[in-house]
């Protein structure tokens, strides 16, 4: 397995507490990874870090070898684009607008837009089938319509890797679906590597060709969906009594947890 | 793509009312000029039928008025990005009051210097707006990030307490002396000449280009500090240059025009409803709009109440204060 980003005994934290540490993982290139745990585990600072939004205390991330935090931060965005948790979109920009926002990294102060810029504009709103909402603000738009304008953005990035904090957060659950399916679908088609965190560990399940778990700050396991989910690790990792059956439909293996660990005596 | 087009379109309804303001102001006042006296003196300023109302009284005063109008509206609609807090404005944040507060403390230890001295009140005025912006700074960091709120919190309270200090300082003055701080209090460009705005005009060409050359950036900022980060802009750094060139802008109009509020509050968002939120656009038409409501409301704070004046200040105050209102209401 290729991997394309390495996090080397990477430890960080908040004003001095530190969140989480020691921390190593291999990307697989081309591939869906997820990061679980229960909340406060740390998932979503070593996301931060992973992508240069936070510096570590400690340890490296390397893109192809270089250590990101030293890179310039226009040329990180133009390798790897990533959608925080809850993003606040500012009243009356329209879907085009934002989309136009992935495009800086590539413009100098000045410049305007190229016709190239145009083009991948055009590409990302079809990719995530947002060209008819194009001239739409984001205000007015669903969840759903939302969260895929924002992929659009990421997309106009042209990176080949992508990082979501909890894309399906305050999202139905058809809609947490097909922002999923067009995570897998741009995955495929474009062989975008996508790095995410998820809550819901049937999704993660689903949707992922490899799973980090993490408890306390550290790596608990990690490996494909059917190695790494186990009534043990989900015991250890999220404190639940759970059983791990074969889906009736689809050949994966899903988690149903029937009960919380009661504490030990 | 049709929408853009619109915005573009509607964008030149902006220096053409600019433009007609400035027609109205020059011949609105306490003595007529006929238009053919106007036409002569614009044309042959030096020529012996020029007048001098017009050409050392009037015009400097409108042209003050459009810069100062320019000025406070560019720094408001950056402070508006940069605390992501649409209701950011140097006057609100107390920017205006340090600045004024720092002039008038020079004015007052060196009363001999001042007359000669005009420039360099600017730069008194820088360092006290910059006081009051890195106290901001520091008051509105909880936990390592700031906070857009504490920062509005923090400004109001600058804004009254150096409001205070500069009424205790004035108790003190002569009977002159009293009046200018009143003046300056209620923000005035009456008696102002082509000295203050040749200064201005200085300052002014040096930092407008800092903030227009970063229009993108700004609308990136508004995504918040993460997305922003993610997407290649040097946030820390941005936000700080950008910060620092908007309470400049916003000194070197108070040091010659006095603490006129609101008009870095409401001439952006005006110009939101004209041109929309992206700041290619949205900052020339702030510029505009700004220039545009305070020329019309020191021309009508000259010309309604004649032969009494009102300061300009008070004008916009009494204008702007029901829009701040419904602004607090729909936010």
């Amino acid at each position: 397995m290729q991997s394309c980003m390495t996090a080397d005994s990477l430890s960080a934290g908040y004003n001095g507490v530190p969140v989480f540490f020691d921390f190593d993982l291999e990307v697989p290139a081309g591939k869906i990874t997820t990061l679980i745990g229960a909340n406060g585990s740390g998932k979503s600072t070593i996301l931060k870090t992973m992508s240069r939004l936070l510096s570590p205390t400690d340890g490296a991330v390397y893109l192809e070898g270089e250590s990101i935090h030293r890179m310039p931060t226009k040329a990180v965005a133009q390798r790897l684009a990533l959608l925080p948790q809850g993003s606040q979109t500012p009243s009356g920009i329209t879907v085009e607008d934002l989309v136009e926002y992935g495009r800086f990294p590539y413009r100098s102060r000045l410049s305007g837009m190229t016709a190239e810029d145009r083009e991948i504009i055009r590409w990302a709103l079809a990719c995530t089938t947002m060209t008819e909402m194009a001239d739409r603000e984001m205000d007015q738009l669903s969840g759903g319509q939302r969260q895929r304008g924002w992929i659009a953005m990421a997309l106009a990035q042209k990176t080949g890797i992508l990082f979501l904090d909890e894309p399906t957060t305050y999202l139905d659950i058809s809609h947490q679906l097909e922002i999923l399916q067009l995570l897998r679908q741009l995955n495929e088609q474009q062989g975008v590597t996508v790095v995410m965190v998820l809550h819901d560990l049937n999704h993660a399940i689903m949707f992922s060709d490899y799973l980090v778990a993490i408890k306390n700050g550290r790596k608990h396991c990690a490996g494909t969906p059917k190695d790494a989910i186990t009534p043990q690790m989900l015991e250890d990792v999220f404190n639940i009594e759970a059983e791990v059956i074969q889906h009736p439909i689809l050949d994966i293996q899903v988690c149903l947890p029937y009960g919380v660990r009661k504490a030990k005596t | 793509m049709r929408r853009r087009n619109q915005q573009r379109r509607a964008f030149w309804l902006l220096p053409v009312a600019l433009a007609a303001a400035v027609a109205v102001a020059i011949n609105c006042g306490y003595s007529q000029i006929p238009f053919a006296d106007i036409l002569t003196s614009l044309l042959r300023p030096g020529g012996p039928d020029a007048s001098v109302v017009l050409l050392q009284i009037r015009l400097p005063r409108i042209i003050l008025a459009v810069l100062c109008g320019m000025g406070l509206a560019l720094s408001g609609c950056t402070l508006q990005a940069v605390t992501e807090n649409p209701l950011a404005d140097p006057g609100i944040l107390g920017i205006n009051a340090g600045a004024g507060f720092a002039v008038m403390v020079f004015l007052t230890a060196f009363p001999a210097l001042h007359i000669d001295t005009m420039i360099y009140q600017p730069l008194f005025a820088m360092v006290g707006g910059l006081a009051v912006a890195v106290f901001l700074f520091r008051f509105a960091k909880r936990k390592g990030k700031m906070r857009p709120g504490y920062m509005l919190l923090g400004g109001i309270g600058v804004s009254a307490g150096f409001s205070a200090l500069l009424l205790i300082m004035a108790t003190d003055m002569e009977n002159s002396s009293y009046q200018l701080v009143a003046r300056w209090l209620a923000g005035n460009i009456w008696g102002s000449g082509w000295q203050q705005v040749e200064v201005l005009v200085f300052y002014l060409l040096i930092l407008t280009p800092l903030i227009l050359s970063r229009a993108s950036v700004l609308d990136l900022l508004l995504l918040g500090e993460d997305a922003s980060c993610a997407l290649g802009v040097r946030v820390q750094r941005e936000r700080k240059t950008l910060l620092l060139v908007a309470v400049a802008l916003a000194a070197s109009c108070v040091s010659v025009s006095g603490g006129i509020g609101f008009i870095g509050l409401v001439a952006p968002h005006v110009a939101r409803r004209i041109v929309g939120v992206r700041h290619r656009l949205l900052l020339p038409a702030s510029v505009l709009t700004g220039a545009l409501l305070l020329l019309v409301a020191d021309t009508a704070g000259r010309s309604f109440f004649q032969p009494i004046e009102i300061p300009v200040g008070i004008v916009i105050s009494i204008l702007s204060a029901p829009w701040f209102l419904y602004l607090l209401r729909k936010i």
